[in-house]
């Protein structure tokens, strides 16, 4: 079943009078439980492309149904709320909120959430603060760092702050999660462990993942590999929608 | 606690020194105004306080002739029967402590040479002094005995003018009841120096038999004056005697009882302007705590921009990351307002406590209204807390709101890129 299907997705910028097409008529269909990489050297679109599935930026001309809806029906609000609900992210620099525990950090999506529903008139109350608590110490849990739970990130190494950023991805149980170079800023030995821990992941709850990458050590552990280059799918190792033949996919 | 206070409560605690300096101008703004309200209203109250002490008294009745023509001072528009007034007044409104009768007329005081005009008073020296301040102000000398009837105490500022010391006479020469001119001479017993306090009302005083040496036997009683106990503010002081005042013409129709305020008129008016220019202060210098309030959170936005992307990347609306900043300006502002709060109370308490020294602050400048030996004491206004800490929130609350917007106004795409 597909999660994501992207349609002639088409995204240009403009720099005064310079047009530069990030995107240009991307073709792709991710189903679910996927644990994908889009590669390709800088400036092919990558970047974009993962802020486009993450509702984060609209393509130009195209359109991306995410199981089910068209992203391209909904407004402002609309797409918060989508982030809020259905997507996760995991970033380069890791991004914990500073001022706050590890155990506050895997809570705050979970807390937006329950926010927005109590806020919503004639919605469902969101999930209580001790349901809440309990399910972020099941996450910090699963990521190995139940004795960090109290710990502020500064006190944290980059593998430890980036399995705290894992688990804030995780912990609302999205269908899918969305890494911009999440092992850019780890060693290749954290790098390693933090990616068996994601596909560790995919492989018990099912949760899709797409990577944007240049690390061979994801390259290695994905199961589809999607190269972008000047905006367009160069290559797609499942032979969807792909121009040419890239590498095979791994279990 | 929400997640949005407690996000902005820490990174307010985790930037100490940005909010401290902004905290800090905040708190000396908010100190300085209560402060300077406090020594208007003190000065206030001490403007009153010597009216009250010298010349309108707490509360004055008069026959309403006297009161019509009062700035001719008419020894014909007199009290009937003053010692019947007199229980009258203190009968009426438990709230009067004591009563004394004054008369008020017109001499030319002279040393022989030269003369000058100048207002008299005559007085019951005993209960004069349960009612006014005069008596305690005779820096020279001695106050008037109560039937010494060639003895005048006198205003050093008139002696001096006369080239006259303590133990010289003095001529004075009037005008009497029966309509003739009369002079006679009296024995300066007592210098008085206070003279802003005497200013409208009499700067040589007689005993009523001396008076009435001068003026004739039958010499009226031309005003009561009355006294009661000190009222913690000047608002309450204000409003006792007129109260005192509405009582006393129920109990005597015949005469006309009037409260300070009627004579504070001016002052009171005066009072008004004088608090506009401290609510000008205020504003002043909270605009210049709003400009720090908006640096410091446009520095705390600049110093998150990868934060809001995160944020709104987890699903947070743009209207909660505006929230998140405002409340931090709102922290920032409480914290130093309430800060200013302590301030202000400090300096208010050394100044209700301990008080300023008119002469030590102004030495010898004639501030009219107000005796230079006088000592100014800070008043509580707890109002001007209440409007000094409301205000900090309120300036701190519209100037977090400009950095805030531009927060809110991000594109989580590249508040993500943000380096």
């Amino acid at each position: 079943m597909s999660v994501l299907e992207l349609s002639k997705i088409t995204r240009v910028y403009r720099k005064g009078e310079t047009e530069v097409r990030a995107l240009d008529g991307i073709d792709l269909c991710i189903e679910a439980g996927e644990f994908l990489a889009i590669v390709g050297p800088s400036g092919s679109g990558k970047t974009t492309m993962l802020n486009i599935l993450g509702c984060l930026d609209s393509p130009t001309t195209g359109s991306i149904v995410y199981d089910g809806t068209d992203l391209g029906k909904l407004d402002e609000a609309g797409l918060s709320a989508y982030r809020r609900d259905r997507i996760s992210f995991v970033f380069q620099s890791f991004n914990l909120i500073p001022v706050l525990t590890v155990r506050e950090n895997v809570e705050l999506p979970l807390v937006i959430e329950a926010r927005a529903r109590r806020g919503k008139k004639g919605a469902e109350g969101g999930r209580g603060d001790a349901e809440i608590k309990a399910l972020a110490l099941k996450m910090i849990e699963a990521v190995g760092l139940s004795d960090k739970a109290d710990r502020y990130p500064r006190e944290l190494s980059g593998g430890q702050e980036q399995r705290v950023a894992i688990a804030r991805a995780l912990v609302k149980t999205p269908l899918v999660v969305l890494a911009d170079e999440p092992t850019a800023n780890l060693d290749s030995k954290t790098a390693g462990e933090i990616l068996d821990l994601m596909k560790d992941i995919n492989a018990k709850m099912g949760t899709t993942f797409i990577f944007s990458t240049h690390d061979r050590l994801v390259m290695e552990r994905a199961r589809r590999i999607v190269t972008l280059h000047d905006g367009r799918v160069a290559t797609d190792s499942s032979g969807a929608g792909a121009t040419g033949a890239g590498p095979a996919g791994r279990a | 606690m929400g997640v949005l206070w407690k996000i902005a409560l820490r990174n307010v605690l985790r930037h100490g020194k940005r909010t401290a300096i902004t905290g800090i101008v905040m708190m000396v703004g908010i100190g300085l105004f209560i402060a300077y309200d406090s020594i208007l209203a003190g000065m206030d109250r001490i403007s009153i306080d010597t009216m009250i002490d010298y010349s309108s008294s707490y509360l004055k009745v008069r026959t309403p002739g006297y009161v019509a023509d009062a700035m001719g001072l008419p020894l014909d528009k007199g009290i009937a029967d003053p010692e019947a007034v007199m229980a009258a007044i203190l009968k009426a409104d438990p709230g009067v402590s004591a009563v004394a009768p004054r008369t008020l007329f017109l001499v030319q005081a002279s040393n022989y040479i030269d003369s000058s005009p100048q207002m008299a008073a005559a007085v019951d020296p005993l209960r004069d002094r349960e009612v006014f301040k005069v008596a305690s102000d005779v820096h020279e000398g001695s106050w008037l005995r109560p039937t010494a009837d060639r003895e005048a105490v006198v205003a050093m500022s008139v002696a001096r003018d006369l080239g006259l010391k303590l133990g010289d006479s003095i001529l004075l020469s009037a005008r009497t009841i029966y309509d003739n001119d009369n002079a006679d001479e009296f024995l300066i017993v007592g210098l008085i120096d206070n003279t802003a306090g005497l200013s409208g009302t009499g700067s040589i005083y007689l005993s009523y038999p001396a008076a009435r040496a001068l003026l004739g036997e039958g010499l009226p009683v031309t005003e009561i004056d009355a006294a009661a106990p000190r009222a913690a503010s000047l608002d309450a002081e204000l409003a006792g005697s007129a109260k005192a005042a509405s009582l006393l013409a129920a109990a005597l129709p015949a005469l006309t009882s009037q409260p300070i305020g009627e004579f504070a008129k001016d002052y009171l008016a005066l009072r008004e302007s004088k608090s506009k220019g401290s609510f000008m202060l205020i504003v002043m210098i909270l605009l210049i705590a709003a400009v720090g309030i908006v640096n410091t959170i446009l520095m705390s936005v600049y110093s998150r921009v990868r934060e809001i992307g995160v944020l709104r990347a987890y699903g947070m609306t743009a209207a909660d990351v505006k929230k998140l900043f405002v409340r931090e300006g709102l922290i920032t502002g409480a914290a130093g307002s309430a800060a200013g709060l302590v301030l202000g109370g400090l300096l208010v308490w050394y100044m209700a406590s301990a008080g300023l020294s008119i002469s030590g602050l102004f030495g010898n400048l004639d501030l009219g209204a107000i005796p230079v030996n006088a000592v100014l004491r800070g008043e509580w206004k707890p109002g001007s807390f209440v409007t000094g800490f409301a205000f900090g929130l309120l300036v701190s609350w519209l100037a977090a709101r400009i950095p805030a917007k531009r927060a809110a106004r991000m594109q989580p795409t590249d508040a993500l890129r943000f380096v």
